[in-house]
C-alpha cells in the first residue's frame, strides 16, 4: 500500500512538488479543475505521514432515471502520495481508473433508485408511496400512535436532490437501518 | 444482547442521579410522542425526561433512558479506544447530537442524519417494536456518527464498498460495546464453543429481525439477524445480486456489509486464540478495535475499500505492535476471499526507481 509506484513528474521529465504535483495527480484521478477538486488529506499510517489526495468531479445521472434527469453527484477518486526523497513525491500503490468508479457509483445510485430510497423532490426526506398498510389499531404499551390504515406509507429516503448554485445534486440525507432499503416496503 | 432494564437503570443512577427533567419535542411531527436528550461531544450534558428508576419496557421512560444509556455506553467504548469525541461532524451545535427515543411515524426503522439519532416503533398486533429498545440497535447509530467525525468523506461517498462499510462499522461497534460488558462478556465465555459458537454478541438485531419477519415474512432479506460468524466472500459489488433472502449476500449495504462484518468477528476470535479468561478477550476486542479505527482513518477513498482498510490495519500493527498481530490480520481477510490485505511495507532506504507517472 506504501510502496511507491509513480514518481510525479512533469510531461518532460523533471519533478513535481506542492500544488502542482497534486493538481496533476488530480487531474489523473479524473478530476475537474475547480469546485471541490484536489482536496487532500493528511494522514498517518503506519507511522508514516502521507497525503491522500482525491480528484472529484460531476457525474449526470440522467441516464439512470428520467426522474434523474439534470442531476448530478459528484464522484471523488483517491490515491495516497508521500515522499520518495526530499522534494520528490511519488504515489503509493495504485491509482483506480476513474471510469471504473463512475461505473460503480452510478450502478449503486441506480439501485438506490429501484429500492425506492431517493427523496427527487428534496423536501422532507421522506419518500411516499401507496398505502398498504393493514388496520392494527390500538396503543402499544409505551402510549405510542398505532398504524392506521388510512396513512400513506412513508419510506426514509437516504438519498435526496437537492440544489446548490443551480445545480441539482444526488447527497446522502441519512443512514437508515430499517428493512426498505432491502427491496421491500412494509406493508 | 445486554439487560435492557438493569442496565439502563443501574448505569443511569451513576450518571446523573440529580439532573433535572427537560425534554422537547421533535421536529418529525407535531403529534410526536418522543422525547429528546442531547449526546454532548464534550461533556455530556443531558436533559433527563424522567428520573433513573427501573421502568417497564416500552414506555416513554425506558425508551429514553435505554437509548441514552446504550450511547453513552458507546461513546464510552470508543474513547477507551481512541481520542474524546469533541465535535461532531455535521450537527447544527457541533458539541450536541439529538436523540429521539421514538419518533412519531411508525416504522420499522432507525438513522443517524447528521443532526440526529432517531427512532421509530412499529405496532406488531402481537405487541409494540421499539427500534430504540436495542441497546445494540442505538450502538450501531452511534457507530455511523463516530465514523462521521473520524471519516467525513465517507458519508459522501456513493461507492458501494464505502456504504456497505459504514453499515459494518455500525454493527463492530455495537459489538464491542457489548464485549466492553463484563456480565455479557462473562456469559459468551461460559457457554459452550465460546466465540465459535452463535452467542448474543456476534447475532445483531435479533428483535428487528423478529419484527421484519412478523411484518414481512420469512424470507424478506432483513428477516434474519446479522451475523459475526459468517462465511460470506467478498465479490465485486456489481456481481453479486440486488436483493435475495437472509441467507444470500447482496449488494445491499447492510447485507454486503456482512462480509467485513464477518472479517473483524473472525479477527477477534484470532486474536483471543485459545485464551478464556475476560481478561485475554477484553484485550483482543481492544486490539482488534484499535486496529479498526486505525483502519477507518487512514484508508483512502476507493472502491475497494475493504481491501485498504485491511491494509492500514497490517502497516498500523507493524508500527505499533512489531507486526505481532500480521497473522491474525492476514487470516482474518481472508475470511474475505480474493480479497488479500498483505500490505507491502516501504520504507527510505529500500528505494527502488519508480516509473514515471507524469501528469
Amino acid at each position: 500500500m506504501l510502496a511507491p509506484t509513480a514518481e510525479i513528474t512533469t510531461a518532460v521529465g523533471g519533478p513535481l512538488t506542492g500544488r502542482s504535483a497534486i493538481a496533476a495527480l488530480g487531474r489523473r484521478l479524473g478530476g475537474e479543475v475547480g469546485r471541490k477538486t484536489h482536496a487532500t488529506r493528511r494522514v498517518e499510517i503506519g507511522g508514516h505521514a502521507v497525503a491522500e489526495v482525491s480528484g472529484e468531479r460531476r457525474v449526470s445521472l440522467g441516464s439512470i432515471s428520467e426522474r434523474l434527469s439534470g442531476v448530478v453527484c459528484y464522484v471523488s477518486n483517491s490515491v495516497l502520495i508521500g515522499d520518495v526523497s526530499i522534494g520528490r513525491a511519488a504515489v503509493l500503490g495504485g491509482i483506480v481508473d476513474p471510469d471504473r468508479v463512475d461505473i460503480e457509483v452510478q450502478r449503486f445510485v441506480r439501485q438506490l433508485v429501484e429500492r425506492g430510497r431517493v427523496d427527487f423532490a428534496g423536501t422532507d426526506g421522506l419518500v411516499y408511496a401507496p398505502s398498504r398498510t393493514r388496520g392494527t389499531g390500538g396503543v402499544g404499551a409505551g402510549g405510542a400512535r398505532a398504524t392506521k390504515p388510512s396513512e400513506r406509507r412513508a419510506r426514509l429516503a437516504t438519498h435526496t436532490v437537492v440544489e446548490s448554485e443551480g445545480t441539482r445534486i444526488l447527497r446522502r440525507a441519512r443512514f437508515a437501518c430499517g428493512p426498505d432499503g432491502c427491496g421491500a416496503e412494509l406493508e | 444482547m445486554v439487560s435492557p432494564p438493569a442496565r439502563a437503570c443501574s448505569r443511569a443512577n451513576q450518571l446523573h442521579p440529580e439532573r433535572p427533567c427537560g425534554h422537547r419535542q421533535s421536529p418529525d411531527a407535531e403529534q410526536d410522542t418522543a422525547h429528546r436528550t442531547t449526546i454532548g461531544a464534550r461533556s455530556i450534558p443531558l436533559r433527563e425526561y424522567a428520573p433513573a428508576a427501573r421502568y417497564a419496557p416500552g414506555t416513554p421512560e425506558f425508551l429514553f433512558w435505554q437509548t441514552r444509556e446504550a450511547a453513552l455506553a458507546t461513546l464510552q467504548l470508543w474513547e477507551s479506544l481512541d481520542e474524546p469525541i469533541t465535535k461532531w461532524a455535521r450537527s447544527p451545535n457541533r458539541s450536541l447530537l439529538d436523540l429521539f427515543p421514538d419518533n412519531a411515524r411508525p416504522d420499522l426503522n432507525s438513522y443517524y442524519d447528521g443532526k440526529s439519532l432517531s427512532f421509530f416503533h412499529y405496532d406488531l398486533a402481537r405487541g409494540m417494536y421499539f427500534s430504540s429498545a436495542s441497546a445494540e440497535i442505538a450502538s450501531h447509530e452511534v457507530g455511523h456518527a463516530l465514523l462521521d467525525v473520524i471519516r467525513p468523506d465517507l458519508s459522501g461517498s456513493l461507492l458501494p464498498e464505502t456504504a456497505a462499510f459504514h453499515e459494518s462499522f455500525g454493527d463492530f461497534i455495537s459489538l464491542l460495546t457489548a464485549f466492553a460488558d463484563h456480565e455479557t462478556v462473562a456469559h459468551v465465555l461460559q457457554q459452550k464453543g465460546r466465540l465459535d459458537a452463535r452467542n448474543i454478541v456476534e447475532t445483531f438485531g435479533e428483535d428487528l429481525a423478529r419484527a421484519v419477519r412478523l411484518v414481512l415474512g420469512a424470507t424478506h432479506p432483513a428477516a434474519k439477524p446479522r451475523q459475526g460468524l459468517n462465511r460470506f466472500q467478498w465479490a465485486l459489488p456489481s456481481t453479486v445480486p440486488t436483493s435475495g433472502d437472509p441467507s444470500v449476500l447482496t449488494s445491499e449495504a447492510h447485507s454486503f456489509g456482512r462480509v467485513f462484518v464477518g472479517v473483524f468477528y473472525d479477527l477477534i476470535r484470532n486474536l483471543l486464540g485459545s485464551g478464556r479468561t475476560p481478561a485475554a478477550l477484553r484485550k483482543a476486542v481492544t486490539t482488534a478495535g484499535r486496529l479498526l479505527i486505525a483502519g477507518a482513518k487512514g484508508a483512502p477513498l476507493t472502491p475497494r475499500f475493504f481491501q485498504a482498510v485491511g491494509r492500514v490495519m497490517m502497516l498500523e500493527d507493524r508500527n505499533v505492535n512489531g507486526g505481532a498481530d500480521d497473522r491474525a490480520i492476514a487470516d482474518a481477510f481472508r475470511h474475505m476471499g480474493c480479497c488479500s490485505v498483505r500490505a507491502r511495507c516501504w520504507h527510505q532506504r529500500q528505494r527502488s526507481p519508480p516509473q514515471s507517472a507524469g501528469p
